[in-house]
């Protein structure tokens, strides 16, 4: 429908929410006088009124009067003129095991056990499946906590952009949340990055601007340099900024590791996880350590990262600190004097 | 955060993913092969009760056209061929050179002329650190003729940056590949890099090769029997 109209206090669902074009909510008992004003200039060619029939009957009935297509969707029994269907505003029938979205599919991963792999060790070997949430990576898990905390308390406002410098997966976590919530979002990432990860984040409707690996981190044509230039540029630009947010590894503490917890009945002794942006394995580790002190947390690190002591360079597994986020310590590349 | 980090190269990283995809049927990226690679280390040694959770960040589906591409895996020198290889060409060559001779951006043109003096040869990569390097870290390449000529015509670039005047960066060629990849390669351009696990080991140029399909035919006196397995 291109209007739902919400009178009075009524909560829809999710269903006739994420199918109107455009929700407004009006006072019950009046007559929606400005909105009749508004809709004179664009006509809806679908109206929803949703909520308690005492409310929503007139509000239905005045619409309909002015001669535009209205249906009611109301639990309540009401009297409504000739010409507009009722409808349930609940889903009347049994309940189906079917999401209302796709990003209440994000997270509860599965697990499985890594025999065939494990074919020289004698104890438990066992997967988090991240690659099943619907970005296929763990990245979606921040990705929905960012947004969600970002538009709790204003950051990310409704037409607003999001502009993030990303190697992949985070983008594609973003660029899920944006799809489904409305929100055009911008990426910057850097030249090695596999070129089906790009069309990915571009088959989703985001922007992707692709920059050069092998120049200085202040170099104005660097990942950091182009992204900083877009969040100014670009008005309502919110920048989720993964590798500073505190809600990229709360969302890990608060979901991953609770999962991993119950799903190994509390028998895990050991946690490996590579050390990206480091907020996974922070996030889900001290989850683990909560619980039980005595688990080791292990960070797997491509070798030569900043992690281990190494210097910020460039490397070529994807997705981990060294390209994909700025130099902790340092924005000049260090320069070799002999041979 | 972590009691621990465990180190993986790249080969590793890239070995174990393509291994867990074909023994478990699982399609992960070239991380989870860090994480799994790690897990197995640690996992190595540990009570039968021991439940060690290893974190799968995300799919293989986004890198078919590299780690799961044995084209990919060969140019970058992560799969060794046996045979006439560019691994073999290398290693026969003198042991005086040294294994990547390299200029940096920052060094003048006069430093880098000095260079291709000192070990006798006609082109090297510009780099932005010491050996070992990445792929990342090539920015470009110098040729002696390109020094040539533009210290010819404006002799004082000799003392500005290699940076000002390098050229584009050598095709590359994996260390385990057939002399005939780098034979093809070398159409295009006077030399080739090879890469070894992603990392850029030495300059083949024209010469070298021409030097080794000399000696596979036999006209070159004193070359090691057997040498490259031609």
């Amino acid at each position: 429908m291109d209007l739902l109209v919400v009178v009075g206090a009524a909560t829809p669902p999710s269903r006739l929410t994420a199918r109107a074009r455009r929700t407004v909510h009006v006072p019950a008992g009046e007559p929606p006088t400005a909105l009749l004003a508004e809709l004179r200039g664009h006509v809806p060619r679908r109206v929803g009124v949703v909520g308690a029939g005492a409310d929503a009957a007139p509000v239905a009935g005045e619409l309909h009067r002015r001669g535009l297509p209205v249906s009611l969707h109301t639990d309540d029994a009401v009297d409504v003129p000739a010409g507009v269907p009722v409808l349930a505003m609940t889903d009347p029938g049994p309940p189906m095991d079917v999401a209302d979205d796709l990003l209440a599919l994000i997270g509860n991963t599965p697990m499985v056990r890594l025999d065939r792999t494990a074919h020289d060790v004698d104890c438990h070997l066992v997967a988090k499946l991240e690659l099943y949430n619907p970005g296929f990576s763990s990245k979606d898990r921040p990705a929905l906590a960012m947004v969600t905390a970002a538009e709790a308390d204003g950051r990310l406002r409704p037409g607003g952009t999001i502009v993030e410098p990303t190697s992949g997966n985070t983008g594609v976590g973003l660029a899920i949340v944006a799809a489904r919530k409305g929100y055009r979002c911008v990426f910057i990432c850097p030249d090695k990055v596999a070129f089906d990860k790009i069309a990915q984040l571009r088959a989703y409707g985001s922007e992707v601007h692709v920059c050069p690996t092998s120049v200085a981190p202040d170099d104005p044509r660097s990942y950091y340099s182009v992204s900083d230039r877009l969040v100014t540029e670009i008005p309502g630009a919110w920048k989720p900024d993964q590798y500073s947010n505190p809600d990229n590894p709360r969302s890990q503490y608060d979901t991953a590791g609770p999962e991993i917890w119950a799903q190994t009945a509390g028998r895990v002794t050991h946690f490996v996880c590579g050390v990206g942006t480091g907020g996974t394995i922070s996030g889900i580790g001290r989850y683990l350590k909560e619980q039980n002190p005595a688990i080791q947390v292990i960070g797997a690190d491509p070798e030569g990262s900043v992690y281990s002591g190494g210097t910020g360079r460039p490397y070529l597994v994807e997705a981990s600190v060294r390209t994909s986020g700025r130099p902790p310590t340092t924005r000049r590349w260090p320069t070799a004097s002999k041979r | 955060m972590a009691d621990r980090i465990e180190a993986v190269s790249d080969a590793e990283s890239f070995a174990t993913a393509r291994r867990v995809t074909r023994e478990e049927g699982l399609l992960i990226g070239g991380s989870g092969g860090t994480a799994i690679a790690a897990a197995l280390r640690v996992a190595d040694g540990l009570p039968p009760d021991a439940v060690v959770v290893v974190h799968i960040p995300d799919s293989g589906r986004g890198y078919l056209s590299k780690l799961f591409d044995d084209r990919w895996m060969a140019d970058h020198g992560f799969i060794r061929g046996t045979g006439a290889t560019v691994g073999a060409l290398l290693r026969r060559r003198s042991g005086d050179i040294p294994d990547l001779v390299h200029t940096h951006p920052e060094e003048t043109v006069r430093q880098a002329i000095d260079i291709l003096r000192e070990y006798g040869v006609s082109q090297m990569p510009v780099v932005k650190h010491e050996p070992p390097v990445v792929l990342a870290e090539v920015v470009g390449a110098v040729t002696e003729r390109d020094l040539l000529s533009s210290a010819f015509a404006r002799p004082e670039m000799l003392d500005r940056p290699v940076a000002e005047v390098m050229g584009p960066a050598l095709p590359t060629v994996g260390v385990g590949e057939a002399l005939d990849i780098a034979v093809a390669r070398l159409e295009a351009a006077p030399a080739v890099l090879v890469l070894d696990g992603g990392h850029p080991i030495g300059v083949v140029s024209r010469a070298d090769v021409l030097g080794a399909l000399a000696a596979r035919a036999g006209t070159t006196p004193g070359d090691p029997a057997g040498e490259g397995g031609a």
